[in-house]
């Protein structure tokens, strides 16, 4: 007879979730899901509104990712009303959602990452939090980590009226310009995060990589999943966060695809299935092969370490030379090491706050041409950014009047869904031996989930009455091994 | 004394929403406190309450068997939905992060859950069933707040200062 154990909630994450992890008679691990158990419904509630009210709609939609899913809209309502921001808008938008990221990565890597590996994945649990982190790395840390934080908030502030919430993305263009004077504490803002970046990488090289009991796990079997990755990158095929092309590659390395993001739907479908109320996402020409890894798999991963296996490089000189130490140490591209997710997106903060260096010392910052009204209803309109935990696509139709008809998202924790589940069952499979299981053992299995940073909230809109009412497990031939009925 | 009472919630998913629409009601009925609502939660927190001496919460809370609309101040240790649901770190841990790295932390005078059921739905209205029962929800969170600030002294100054001539 099979056992079950469960971790629920997932502990230092939003949103709901919980992972089922069941035994066959040897105390083996059989299989492992990732269960979503929230409720959402957001399309059918933006039907009938004007598409201009998304930008200040959608940052509700939860509390982890409000930046991301502001500037998808914008850039949906860009394409909608078939127009492009101008230079110097592009260049305020892209410093405000650089300072998101700084702030968000850092969120993560201090406060979800860093208890696993500076206070230890088998510490008490009571310890394995921020407190733990500043109790032995310092308060100095924790009030570096509060500063550059705070300082990215105030360029979020500035722009878009209020943080982490922000509001007032229009199409074609920002609602305010940036000042001679605004200038320079936004450069020095960039430098501080500059500085921060390294020493947050040197601190993970210390804790992490100096740690051969670390090095080890971050290497092991049960952290690796092959997939495929995607992620948008500039012309030059590098990492980019605000804009450009979506690139596939595929488990080997090899380019899959290259496309513009409004054809999304020609390259990832979705599908449901019972246990989850997340559609899973999955290379559409490929077609359907279930939670399957390797040769002959449709799933592909998305996050910073896809940005980075996708690209062929870092678009800021400094993370170039963290991007190339990444892959040397870790054994070339594309790596499939789950937990090197925290390094990626360190680096991914460092392109960041390098990048808000160059645009801060760009002259058209403070241009005051920062909205193109030449403005026509197109009626389609499909936005794409990175977030931080993945490409975003936000898809709206309208009718003649600008009334949305259609409201369709995607989001990064919806591409990451269907791997996640498959890591935590590595995770399990390899670290889980017997049914006499310790705490330390189940917070090893959520590392592998904690590593993709998912965001539940908005991960799950699936209309009210549509949610699926029984958990099946299933074995290999496909029978029926378990129903759980939801509460 | 700084004091401040914070609601918090989601604007666009109806009843999880209340504690924003509770304490929005709340401005101008106690002299000499902060009212503010946000969307936020977990470190986000942290710039709002910082550098106050004191903090009142009003969010929404699903417990089995209350009915919808019911309020219950908590006990220590006890959370409403958006104090823990947080991306790195609850509130109360956030406190006491606060405090370890030296900055003004509130203590916290109350929390307030006000029960919604376990039914979400994306709506920026309230449902009928908490609707009815808002201004006594009101009444009596302004009551409790008064009497914990006049029980500690602090709020004896301001119903001083607002009666006089």
């Amino acid at each position: 007879m099979s056992e079950k154990i469960t971790i629920n909630p997932i502990t230092r994450l939003e949103g709901h979730g919980k992972i089922e992890i069941f035994l066959d008679d040897q105390g083996e691990v059989k299989d492992a899901f990732w269960q979503v158990v929230e409720l959402r419904g957001f399309e059918r509630f933006c039907i009938g509104r004007p598409a201009e009210e998304m930008t200040r709609i959608v940052p509700n939609i939860c509390g982890v990712c409000p930046s991301a899913h502001h500037m998808a809209a914008t850039k949906a309502l860009d394409a909608l009303y078939g127009v492009e921001p101008t230079p110097t808008a592009r260049l305020i938008r892209q410093l405000e959602y650089n300072a998101f990221y700084i702030e968000d990565h850092y969120i993560h890597f201090f406060f979800l990452a860093a208890p696993d590996f500076v206070v230890g994945p088998d510490a008490d649990p009571s310890e394995r939090n921020i407190l733990g982190v500043i109790g032995k790395v310092g308060k100095e840390v924790g009030l570096k980590v509060i500063e550059v934080r705070k300082r990215n908030r105030e360029i979020i502030k500035l722009i878009f009226g209020k943080a982490p919430h922000p509001e007032g993305g229009l199409p074609g263009g920002v609602p305010r310009g940036i000042t001679s004077e605004e200038r320079k504490w936004i450069k020095e803002t960039a430098d501080y995060s500059v500085e921060f970046a390294q020493f947050a990488l040197q601190l993970f090289k210390d804790v992490v990589l100096r740690n051969k009991k670390y090095l080890d796990m971050v290497l092991s079997e049960a952290y690796q999943l092959k997939t495929y990755y995607m992620a948008l990158v500039d012309e030059d095929k590098k990492v980019n966060f605000y804009d450009g092309k979506v690139r596939v590659i595929d488990p080997d390395g090899n380019e899959y695809a290259l496309f513009d993001p409004r054809d999304y739907i020609e390259f990832i479908g979705e599908w449901v299935e019972p246990w989850t109320y997340i559609k899973l996402t999955y290379l559409r020409k490929i077609g359907w092969k279930g939670l399957v890894e390797g040769d002959g798999t449709s799933l592909y991963r998305v996050a910073p370490l896809a940005r980075l296996n996708v690209a062929e490089g870092m678009a800021t000189p400094i993370a170039q030379k963290e991007y190339e130490e990444m892959f040397d140490t870790l054994g070339g591209k594309p790596v499939h090491n789950t937990l090197a997710m925290h390094w990626a997106r360190l680096i991914c903060a460092l392109q960041a706050a390098e990048h808000n260096q160059l645009i801060a010392s760009d002259p058209l910052l403070t241009s005051k041409d920062i909205r193109n009204m030449d403005l026509k209803l197109r009626n389609v309109g499909v936005g794409c950014v990175e977030a931080p935990r993945g490409t975003l696509f936000h898809h709206y139709e309208t009718d003649d009047r600008g009334i949305l008809t259609k409201v369709n998202l995607v989001v990064a924790t919806q591409h990451n869904a269907a791997p996640i589940c498959l890591s935590v069952k590595k995770a399990a499979q390899g670290l889980i031996k017997g049914p006499k299981v310790k705490e330390g053992l189940l917070n090893r299995v959520e590392m592998a989930f904690r590593a993709y940073d998912p965001c539940l909230s908005c991960a799950t809109h699936s209309l009210p009455g549509q949610m699926p009412l029984t958990l099946t497990i299933r074995d290999k031939s496909g029978a029926i091994i378990r129903t759980l009925k939801r509460p | 004394m700084k004091v401040l009472v914070l609601g918090m919630g989601n604007p666009i998913l109806s009843d999880d929403g209340v504690g924003l629409f509770v304490t929005r009601a709340l401005e101008g009925r106690i002299k000499g406190v902060d009212v503010v609502t946000c969307t936020l939660s977990g470190l986000s927190l942290l710039d709002v309450i910082v550098g106050y001496d004191k903090v009142f919460l009003a969010d929404a809370l699903i417990l089995e068997g209350r009915s919808i609309g019911e309020l219950r101040k908590l006990q220590d240790g006890e959370g409403t939905l958006h104090l823990f649901s947080s991306h790195g770190t609850d509130f109360f841990q956030l406190l006491q992060f606060g405090r370890e790295l030296g900055l003004r932390m509130p203590e916290v005078g109350g929390v307030y859950g006000i029960e919604i059921g376990d039914h979400l739905s994306f709506s920026e209205e309230l449902s009928l069933e908490m609707k009815e029962k808002t201004k006594s929800i009101i009444d009596r969170i302004v009551e409790d707040i008064k009497s914990n600030l006049i029980l500690n002294g602090t709020f004896q100054s301001s119903l001083n200062m607002n009666t006089e001539p």
